[in-house]
């Protein structure tokens, strides 16, 4: 069992045994994050190619801190990608198509908002906007839009109601939306 | 601008933002999917697990989960019936998960307990009519492992059995869970999940519910609760269990203590009430319970702060939060009835901060359905009777 800095390590080494702890220690954890966004197995696998790949190509140079989000967060870009590629219209079934759906109320629609904003400076915003929430909310708004967990069990984790869940949520899509447009991204 | 943007954003955020939530973790077992295929290699499924100081409930997502299948938990499951799980150590409840069919995987696989490496833990499982045991022991090579189920006969006093089986030592045996349950229970309707085979069961007598008591540390002991997520207080909004006829009328009261679901259930009784105050002392939130003066200043400052958002969620409002409050005839017990939801949502909201506009949402909402039952109480009729409800559950309090 090797822990992160020895992992990482092996890639800065260009040691191609690192792929394989790396799926062996994470790589379940990168499955059921793309599974979540993609709803496909056969989908969600290839993500977790993808983002072996991914993560091959990127450290070196890049040094994350902790390698479970930092993959995740690759395994979620992959399958973002995938499901984009593979979902151009919206179908139902999965978590993260309702979750996706509702945050199309923040950006209404692709023909009202200005389509030239840098990806970054959205993410900086998001970055920003979100590191001013309390704790608990920031982490009730990623459970939900990062990760696509459920409401009923973002509800059980913090002990609070669906409905509680879900008031929050709408409250904290306004906010960010109002945020957004404060910062002059819609 | 598209929401697959803002996802990308989201996916762009650094890592010291992004907490690992306990569904998705740094798991090690076998199979992918939650629970998928498991159950036929149980004693394969346990793997080697990075921290071996890491809850042991990080791991029951995907280690006890199938021996819940086995255990025919899923038959029960599907059969409409709830189940409480409890993560015991010792003596000591260590987790409590009381759930309904329909998202046991989900509720299993959150379970975070306290349990230490290289110490056992006993899973039980409780249905109405079942008991399911489950052994597990965390080993020196932080593996969990099954050591025996033990299944007792149909349960008729619940709370007892809970109670007994902290105590009693269990069984040792080296047979897998999957060979030991074998064995379908008496359920009604037909279990279907992968991991048996299709199988149909006779009907159980109906439950016996006897109202008990909760204990100061908070221990759940009465039936009623079994069935009904009380300390996470949210299965009982599932409206496949009230399809199912499975929640008394007096647990679906309980899903309305925050105005939250619809039900035909006019009448709060005393009974109703002391469920209310059991359950806001479950959730240890009575002690910080604002005063009707309080409650009204914030929801005077919140209203005008959040008008709009108060406007667009009466648009987007369910039609079954709608049809609750339409279908009191008699706005006397409306009233009441919006007295204790409203209580409810102040205990609710409150142990974080306060004011919470949340609640001044309720209240916003409160206000516009005594619009439409022609005012006939003002606000501050309603105060009062929130107050009046409060001095209820404060004397039972002393009592």
């Amino acid at each position: 069992m090797l822990d992160d800095s020895q992992i990482i390590a092996m890639l800065n080494q260009r040691d191609e045994r690192a792929l394989t702890v790396i799926r062996e220690q994470f790589g379940t954890m990168c499955f059921q994050a793309a599974y979540r966004i993609t709803g496909s197995r056969e989908d969600a696998e290839e993500c977790v190619n993808d983002t072996l790949m991914a993560v091959w190509d990127s450290i070196p140079p890049q040094k994350p801190d902790r390698l479970a989000p930092y993959l995740a967060s690759l395994a979620c870009r992959k399958a973002l990608d995938r499901f984009e590629h593979t979902h151009r219209q919206k179908r139902g079934g999965s978590r993260f198509t309702s979750a996706l759906d509702e945050l199309s109320d923040v950006i209404p629609s692709s023909e009202s908002v200005e389509k030239q904003i840098e990806q970054r400076e959205l993410s900086a915003a998001l970055e920003k906007w979100l590191r001013a929430l309390p704790q608990i909310h920031r982490r009730i708004f990623l459970r939900r839009y990062y990760w696509s967990e459920s409401v009923r069990t973002i509800a059980q984790e913090n002990a609070m109601s669906e409905d509680a869940v879900k008031m929050l949520l709408m409250r904290l899509r306004k906010k960010l939306q109002k945020h957004l447009r404060k910062e002059g991204l819609l | 601008m598209k929401p697959l943007d803002l996802m990308k954003a989201l996916y762009d955020l650094p890592e010291d933002l992004i907490e690992m939530p306990s569904g998705i973790e740094e798991d090690h077992s076998e199979s992918p999917v939650r629970g998928e295929g498991r159950a036929a290699n149980v004693q394969a499924a346990p793997a080697a697990q990075a921290d071996t100081d890491a809850p042991v409930g990080k791991r029951f997502g995907y280690t006890i989960l199938p021996y819940l299948l086995t255990a025919g938990c899923t038959a029960a499951c599907i059969a409409g019936f709830g189940l409480i799980i409890r993560f015991s150590h010792g003596n000591e409840i260590v987790g409590t998960q009381s759930e309904i069919p329909i998202s046991v995987q989900e509720s299993v696989s959150s379970m975070t307990t306290a349990v230490s490496t290289g110490e056992r833990a006993v899973l039980t499982a409780i249905t109405e009519t079942h008991t399911v045991q489950q052994t597990v022991t965390v080993t020196a090579e932080d593996r969990t492992e099954p050591v025996s189920v033990t299944e007792t006969d149909a349960v008729k006093e619940p709370a007892a059995a809970m109670t007994a089986m902290q105590t009693e030592p269990l069984l040792l045996t080296e047979t897998a869970a999957a060979e030991t349950q074998t064995e379908p229970l008496p359920l009604t309707g037909t279990a279907t999940a992968e991991t048996q085979t299709e199988t149909t069961v006779t009907e159980p007598p109906p439950p016996v519910y006897e109202m008990g008591d909760v204990d100061m540390d908070g221990q759940i002991t009465f039936v009623d609760a079994a069935l009904v997520k009380i300390d996470v207080h949210y299965a009982h909004n599932s409206s496949e269990a009230f399809t199912n006829g499975v929640l008394t009328d007096k647990q679906r009261l309980l899903g309305n203590v925050d105005g939250s679901e619809a039900d035909e259930y006019g009448v709060l009784t005393d009974e109703d009430a002391e469920i209310i105050y059991q359950t806001a002392k479950l959730r240890r939130w009575y002690e910080t319970e604002l005063t009707a003066e309080e409650y009204a200043g914030n929801s005077a400052y919140y209203q005008s702060q959040e008008r709009a958002y108060t406007e667009e969620m009466l648009l987007q409002s369910d039609e079954i939060r709608k049809a609750w409050y339409q279908s009191f005839q008699d706005a006397d017990q409306l009233y009441k009835r919006m007295a204790i939801a409203t209580y409810g949502t102040i205990i609710e909201y409150d142990d974080s901060s306060r004011p919470d506009p949340d609640a001044a949402w309720d209240m916003d909402y409160i206000e516009k359905a005594m619009e439409q039952f022609g005012k006939r109480y003002s606000m501050e009729d309603f105060y009062q009777m929130a107050d009046k409800v409060r001095l209820i559950f404060r004397e039972e309090e002393i009592k």
